[in-house]
């Protein structure tokens, strides 16, 4: 039950991340065709597929941290006890789900100051700032994402086993 | 130049303890950045950097070419090639995994990514080898080694970072790739061959396939022809002419390739909703995990950059008054080094900054390079201990161990050491077709 | 010897990187009598980034194209507009005085310690193939940087591709686009001539890039009273951004000398087209001194001022 809640709860953005990719294909063929067939380009189409490129990566990211999906190396794996993998897991991804608050705030406060200076992007105006807003939000939930692993590795980790489980493709 | 080399030491030790890479690079980075400047300077510049990574216009072929190859495994395309491939070479002595490596490169052409063609074509080659009593140690080495072509062969997500890392023309960079590939095809069969000539019972002959039946194989592989067709040619204007007038950059062939797979997909009647949100929601995952470490190799390259490991490098080189092939061959050995432990990723986005000013310095040509660094990366994917197209075999076939797949890719591994050797040799054989193009 | 870090960016190549801050670093150690110096260090973060880089003290002194940073900078597109005359070396000494004496109170870079303000020479049309006229313009597909060189194109019946800067080649080489609006040095520094081969010259440009270098303020506070005092009096301002300017002339006479060697088609708008494109310009003229006004400045008289300086400056050189 709370393996599926918390599975639901990351796979909702892991949905705008899929409907942003589905959109990224479909907005490139649609510039390319009106492009070379009726010399209409759809306007702002490569900034458009920038901010779904976006949306792409920080939708997904609380998906690939809490289900381990980052790429790693588990070269010296074979030679440690299976508690010890335990604990280590625990610390990596408690210590950087929390590290990775630094960034998150000088992303946030960097996105402010842009939003201060009315920056908006060339062809749609879409303020600038709004994004890396977007973009600090998805740094800190995937950061959360990574705290929520460590923390259900050390107390509850038959139910990271079935959110692991549910994640595979 | 210590400070950096400190740096590359501590983003070993943090992989080895199994903290993703990307993080591992990251905080190296931001220490040391911050260490020549200020925590706050340092941790502003790197929140900018993931800002503005994962909004690079570039960049977006990433998601599109995984998803094009998931769409692809979808379609049944992969399961059509092999069967052509076995076709013609199954009734051979290592047919079989001969098919394989025929297979692995025609798949290449129409996927970006190593790993998803080394996922894919095991998916549908191990089953048959295993069923004709292949050696587990050819079988599965014959996939890991020829999925390493996926990123040599166009199209190439490696090859598209490589261009935007250094500027080159990644239309060029497609190019170049293509004898490399076909080269690459050619040593591998000469290793199979090599395997079961020692020994026969490696891989047994297959079932001999009449003319008529090989000629309805190859209907197979049409809709793979197309495809490759569609999406290398566009970029050429090969689709040029009135009324269509399709043209288009390498940046929308991905987009291109991936609706082109998926029409394809659909009109097969391939797809449900639930495998094409499968297909997905899967590149978007791996796509965090990809642009994750693009960014974090970004904010190290940067420190690296900073406390002027490159300008030390073209330094050492001229006071010690090398020559050029010497610095290429030691720049080489550092990649098979390196290729041990890193991804070939992180190697790539980590290395380029550091010797693409060395290499153009010197005088070669920056599209031989990047084709010499996606060679020697491929060999990484099968480098011991860290092989990433080994483990994904492992993940396949969790019976065979680590240990015999390696074994397995020996011969493969020597055959790239040859072909490497050839392309530095004879730089023709990488600039022959971009300059017969342009 | 205190060493100060340049963020740069646009290729090694470019005459930015191989002349203008070699100059600078030159000047800097000259005038601090060799306790100043600088290094360069390219790409740490996309242009756009580049300012907000310096503030936050990730380095010491960039340069940045205003026009990469939209909405906020917004007084740089008055001296973008087409139709004032004279080399970069003239415009860019008269951008300073402008910018010293009114721009600047629009404070649109009071964050930071300004060193130049400088600009590119006339951009033109590279096209892939030869223009019959000012017409032939008219549908096709062409890259602009956005901002001024972008209205005016439109307003021309062009299609605008948005690409970044370091893309055009591949976007011309593949045929995605039909010509780039770019000052002439791009020819060379973005390989244009392979791709672009024909010149399409309008008089006077289509527009005229504008460019500051600057400086984190902390990083200027902490240097010497006297190293400031002499810096400001003898490089700093004028000085450095009309010998930028100048460099930029000298890349730009290259780039026409070698397209001339190579023989590659070089046309310029006739009279009748000038007459056309002038009263387009116009149009995009008066949008903008609107824009400007709004930031509370004075726009037409800044601009009439400019023009004016940058013919006298003009004049001067030529003598
Ligand atoms: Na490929
Ligand atoms: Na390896």
């Amino acid at each position: 039950m709370m393996a599926r809640a918390i599975r639901l709860a990351v796979s909702l953005p892991l949905w705008l991340a899929a409907l942003a990719l589905f959109s990224m294909m479909v907005l490139t063929f649609f510039d390319v065709v009106a492009r070379s067939m009726m010399d209409a380009p759809i306007p702002g189409a490569a900034e458009i597929t920038e901010i779904l490129l976006a949306g792409i990566v920080f939708l997904a990211l609380p998906v690939t941290s809490l289900c381990d999906r980052h790429i790693s190396v588990d070269l010296i794996d074979t030679f440690i006890p299976d508690a010890v993998l335990r604990w280590r897991d625990i610390g990596v991804n408690l210590v950087f789900g929390v590290l990775l608050w630094w960034p998150v705030a000088a992303g946030w406060k960097s996105a402010i100051r842009t939003l201060g200076y009315n920056e908006v992007t060339l062809y749609l105006r879409i303020p600038v700032g709004f994004i890396m807003l977007f973009i600090s939000v998805g740094l800190a939930v995937g950061a959360t994402a990574m705290i929520l692993r460590s923390l259900l590795l050390a107390f509850r980790p038959q139910l990271l086993h079935a959110i692991d489980a549910t994640s595979a493709t | 130049m210590t400070f950096a080399l400190i740096g590359f030491a501590a983003v070993l030790i943090l992989i080895l303890l199994r903290v993703p890479i990307a993080f591992a690079m990251g905080l190296v980075g931001v220490i040391g950045y911050a260490s020549e400047t200020s925590m706050p300077a340092s941790l502003s510049l790197s929140a900018r950097l993931v800002a503005d990574g994962a909004r690079d216009y570039g960049l977006s072929v990433v998601p599109l070419f995984v998803l094009m190859g998931l769409f692809v495994n979808e379609s049944g395309m992969s399961r059509e090639i092999y069967r052509a491939a076995n076709a013609f070479l199954g009734h051979l002595r290592g047919g079989l995994a001969m098919a394989t490596i025929a297979a692995c490169g025609l798949f290449a052409a129409i996927s970006g990514s190593s790993l998803a063609t080394a996922s894919t074509m095991s998916r549908v080659a191990m089953p048959e080898m295993r069923r004709f009593g292949y050696d587990d140690a050819l079988s599965t080495a014959s996939i890991a080694a020829g999925g390493t072509l996926g990123i040599l062969i166009p199209p190439s997500v490696v090859l598209v970072i490589y261009g935007l890392l250094t500027q080159s023309s990644i239309g060029s960079l497609f190019l170049a790739g293509i004898l490399p590939g076909i080269l690459g095809i050619g040593f591998y069969l000469l290793a199979v061959t090599f395997v079961v000539l020692r020994r026969p019972e490696a891989g047994p002959r297959g079932e001999r396939t009449g003319w008529g039946d090989r000629l309805r194989a190859l209907k197979g592989i049409g809709a793979v022809a197309g495809l490759f067709i569609f999406v290398i040619g566009g970029l050429y204007g090969l689709f040029d002419w009135e009324p269509l007038n399709l043209t288009f950059s390498p940046t929308e062939a991905a987009g291109m390739g991936a609706m082109g797979t998926f029409l394809i997909a659909l009109w097969r009647r391939k797809l449900t909703l639930r495998s094409t949100l499968r297909a997905l929601t899967e590149t978007a995952v791996t796509t965090a995990g990809l642009f994750s470490i693009l960014i974090g190799a970004w904010i190290f390259s940067n420190f690296v950059n900073f406390v002027g490991l490159p300008e030390a490098l073209v330094q050492l080189i001229t006071e010690n008054d090398l020559h050029p092939m010497t610095v290429m061959v030691i720049i080489i050995a550092i990649y098979i080094a390196l290729g041990c432990v890193f991804e070939s990723l992180s190697m790539m986005v980590l290395t380029v900054p550091v010797f693409f000013p060395v290499v153009t310095q010197l005088g070669f040509d920056p599209i031989w390079f990047g084709i010499v660094v996606v060679v020697v990366t491929e060999i990484s994917l099968i480098t011991p201990p860290v092989g990433l197209n080994v483990f994904i075999m492992k993940s396949v076939v969790p019976d065979v161990s680590t240990a015999t797949i390696f074994r397995g890719v020996t011969p493969f591994w020597i055959a790239d050491i040859f072909r490497l050797a050839l392309i530095v040799l004879i730089p023709q054989i990488v600039l022959f077709l971009p300059r017969l193009i342009n | 010897e205190r060493v100060l870090t340049i963020a740069s960016w646009a290729p090694p190549t470019h005459v930015v990187n191989a002349k203008m801050w070699p100059l600078m670093i030159e000047r800097l150690e000259e005038i601090s009598g060799g306790t100043l110096t600088a290094k360069v260090k390219l790409n740490l973060a996309p242009p756009p980034a580049m300012s907000d880089l310096v503030l936050d003290g990730a380095a010491d002194i960039t340069f940045i194209f205003h026009g990469y940073n939209s909405g906020r900078f917004v007084t740089s597109e008055l001296v973008e507009l087409p139709g004032t005359s004279g080399s970069a070396e003239a415009t860019s000494a008269a951008y300073w005085r402008a910018w010293d004496k009114h721009l600047r109170f629009a404070g649109e870079q009071d964050e930071f310690k300004t060193l130049a303000m400088f600009m590119h020479g006339p951009a033109h049309f590279h096209l892939t193939e030869v223009p019959s006229g000012l017409e032939s313009i008219k549908g096709m597909k062409l890259r602009a940087p956005g901002g001024v060189g972008s209205a005016v194109i439109e307003r021309l019946g062009a299609i605008g591709i948005q690409v970044p800067a370091t893309k055009v080649y591949e976007t011309l080489s593949s045929g995605a686009a039909d010509g780039v609006i770019m000052n002439i040095d791009s020819r060379t520094g973005f390989k244009l001539d392979e791709v672009a081969p024909v010149f399409f010259e309008v008089e006077g440009g289509v527009f005229r890039g504008s460019f500051t270098a600057l400086m984190n303020r902390e990083t200027w506070d902490s240097l010497a009273p006297d190293v400031q005092n002499r810096l400001d009096a003898e490089f700093f301002g004028e000085p450095m951004s009309r010998a930028f300017g100048r460099l930029w002339d000298e890349s730009d006479a290259a780039t026409i000398s070698a397209t001339q060697k190579a023989g590659k088609p070089m046309i310029k708008l006739s009279d009748a087209d000038m007459v056309t494109f002038t009263s387009v310009a116009k149009e995009v003229e008066a949008e903008v001194v609107k824009k400007v006004s709004a930031k509370g400045i004075d726009a037409q008289a800044v601009l009439d001022s400019f023009r004016a300086d940058s013919l006298a400056i003009q004049a001067e050189i030529e003598k």
